[in-house]
């Protein structure tokens, strides 16, 4: 049936409106009074600050280095933004109103999904053009005052494509919990401590492992974003690990963000059968 | 037309819905009365696709609920028990998102949301910021969403809770105007004064169990087996409720006060003439005499237990 098919997902889908209620509701006017307005005016003032700097002594500053922001930024606020997807429908009891609407679970998850691209989209202008002027300038001059390979343009698209498979999975895996829990501390809790499993548990168990077996430390090492970031822009594969280029090479970049995309691919899988049995009343709503 | 047909749901050894069966007409304003835990929630929820039946099924101008789930949620408006609204958005951006899920075009949607405002009476209010409404307007709200796709039955659960009594006359006005306009309204309540007074059909559900359906004055009458007679006397006469006991029809009496009686009589009106007769005849002097009214208070309380599941 068409309406089961992947198509229906993503052309036609009704819950896309859900990106534009989203923005309503960031440029609500009862958002932009009092302690809420004077918190995005300094952001504000941050960035621009910021990247006035940044563009002033362009040739200190290596674009990698707002990749790894832009990393951090996205595996901080994609679950931020999401974790209330489903949960916070569910403690609202406002999404009973969305089961009864003729959208399948599957639109209703890619729909709430579509909040990972708007984040994705505001880093990427924010920070990835920001870095990727610096990058067409540092080519153009070939100025750097370090001592850094600098793979140019081919770079900062690698590690474009790392930023956004990871920011694409870490929304996979948070719309999964969200689908999971009740309550939007519920799934904010559940969300972090997700994240500190994949960020912090696996590298560190990779980390005491290398004593035991050098190659599967590495594996688990060097599927890190964080690590694999560092290669994926300079191209340097020796990073902290001095045999990894002969062991593995550039083997680990397009595989791990592969392995990212078909992880978001699961988790939204996963996240869709949740709400059809939230839908049926399998599972209470 | 809507039809149920044998619609059961058990939670493993709990049946919450026994097989009911009804059938409703466009127009219909269908009075589901029950006490909490009955079994309301559970049938509504049914019928509005958020629950799978354990058997049975129900179809609406010949679609089945069960087999084609998504057709049926294009007809339908449904008002859960207890529901959030997205809070955070102004009122007609919060109309434009459902009318969006519900397919309304782009180009129509101005004139949707503006007509669904008019009728719920929340035209005013149409630039306000949803966490802004008093409970009764955010309820107004919830059935104005369940307006925007024209359905052609709406299922409302407990729709008056929590409401003023202002409110609640607002939302029973608006209730009675969509029934005129020939939906099918499908109405919870286990307040039932609530319902007396707009629905044209009820039913009454107790474990499960539909023990009465059809339109109110055929179910009161089906279930009033006595009349009730109340006879005010102008001076005191404790002795009446001695007199008027054992005389033809009358099948109990009781006296409230020493100068009124209330009769429970079985007879015909031309029966009820002979016994004011009777009594003016034998010296009693009668300022009031009138038959009580039943009404689905006492048919509900006649019909049901009060078990719950």
């Amino acid at each position: 049936m068409s309406r089961y098919s992947v198509k229906h997902l993503f052309v036609g889908n009704p819950m896309f409106a859900e990106v534009v209620r989203e923005k309503n509701k960031a440029f609500a006017e009862h958002n932009w009074r009092g302690a809420q307005l004077a918190a995005r005016v300094l952001l504000l003032v941050i960035y621009l600050f910021q990247l006035i700097l940044t563009l002033r002594y362009v040739t200190y500053v290596e674009p990698f280095i707002l990749m790894y922001v832009m990393l951090g930024l996205a595996t901080i606020l994609i679950p931020a933004g999401l974790h209330g997807a489903i949960a916070g429908d569910r403690e609202k009891r406002s999404l009973d109103m969305l089961l009864v609407a003729p959208v399948t679970p599957g639109q209703i998850i890619i729909g709430k999904f579509g909040k990972t691209f708007l984040s994705l989209m505001m880093l990427i202008i924010a920070v990835g053009v920001p870095a990727l002027v610096i990058e067409l300038v540092k080519e153009t001059a070939s100025t750097s005052r370090f001592d850094l390979h600098i793979s140019g343009v081919v770079g900062f698209f690698r590690a474009l494509a790392l930023v956004i498979a990871t920011g694409l999975s870490m929304g996979g895996l948070t719309m999964w919990i969200s689908s999971k829990t009740r309550s939007n501390s519920g799934a904010m809790l559940a969300t972090v401590g997700a994240l500190f499993v994949v960020l912090i548990v696996i590298p560190a168990i990779g980390g005491v492992m290398s004593a035991l077996s050098p190659s599967a430390s590495e594996l688990l090492v060097s599927t890190n974003p964080f690590v694999l970031l560092y290669y994926a822009y300079n191209g340097d594969p020796n990073y902290g690990y001095p045999n990894l280029a002969e062991n593995h090479g550039s083997f680990f970049l397009w595989p791990t963000i592969t392995l990212m995309l078909l992880l978001t691919v699961f988790f939204l899988t996963l996240a869709t059968e949740n709400l059809r049995n939230i839908a049926r009343g399998r599972v209470e709503s | 037309m809507l039809e149920v047909l044998g619609l059961k749901k058990h939670y493993g050894s709990l049946v919450a819905v026994n097989g009911i069966e009804f059938a409703l007409q466009p127009g219909d304003i269908f009075g589901f009365i029950g006490s909490n835990g009955a079994g309301k929630t559970t049938t509504i929820k049914m019928l509005a696709t958020l629950l799978e039946p354990t058997e049975g099924t129900a179809r609406l101008n010949g679609i089945d609920v069960v087999m084609d789930p998504m057709e049926i949620k294009r007809r339908i408006g449904y008002m859960p028990d207890f529901f959030g609204l997205y809070d955070d958005v102004k009122v007609w951006e919060y109309l434009d998102f459902f009318a969006t899920l519900y397919e309304v075009p782009a180009r129509e949607r101005p004139k949707v949301i503006d007509n669904v405002l008019e009728l719920t009476d929340l035209s005013i209010k149409k630039e306000a910021f949803v966490a802004t409404l008093s409970r009764g307007m955010q309820q107004r709200l919830c059935l104005a969403k369940c307006l925007v796709h024209d359905p052609e039955l709406l299922l409302l659960d407990e729709p008056a809770s929590g409401l003023d009594p202002r409110a609640r006359a607002e939302l029973k006005e608006l209730i009675a105007e969509l029934g005129r306009m020939g939906k099918i309204v499908v109405v919870s309540s286990h307040i039932l004064p609530e319902l007396a007074d707009f629905c044209n059909t009820v039913g009454i559900i107790e474990r499960g169990d539909l023990k009465a359906f059809g339109p109110v004055r055929e179910v009161v009458k089906t279930i009033q087996t006595a009349k009730v007679i109340e006879i005010r006397l102008l001076e005191a006469a404790p002795e009446v409720s001695m007199f008027l006991h054992g005389k033809p029809h009358v099948t109990n009496t009781h006296m409230m006060g020493s100068t009124t009686v209330k009769v429970e009589f079985a007879g015909t009106e031309q029966d009820q003439a002979e016994m004011l007769k009777h009594l003016v005849d034998s010296g009693y002097k009668v300022t009031e005499f009138r038959e009580e009214a039943a009404d689905l208070e006492d048919v509900f309380l006649k019909v049901t237990t009060g078990a719950v599941q």
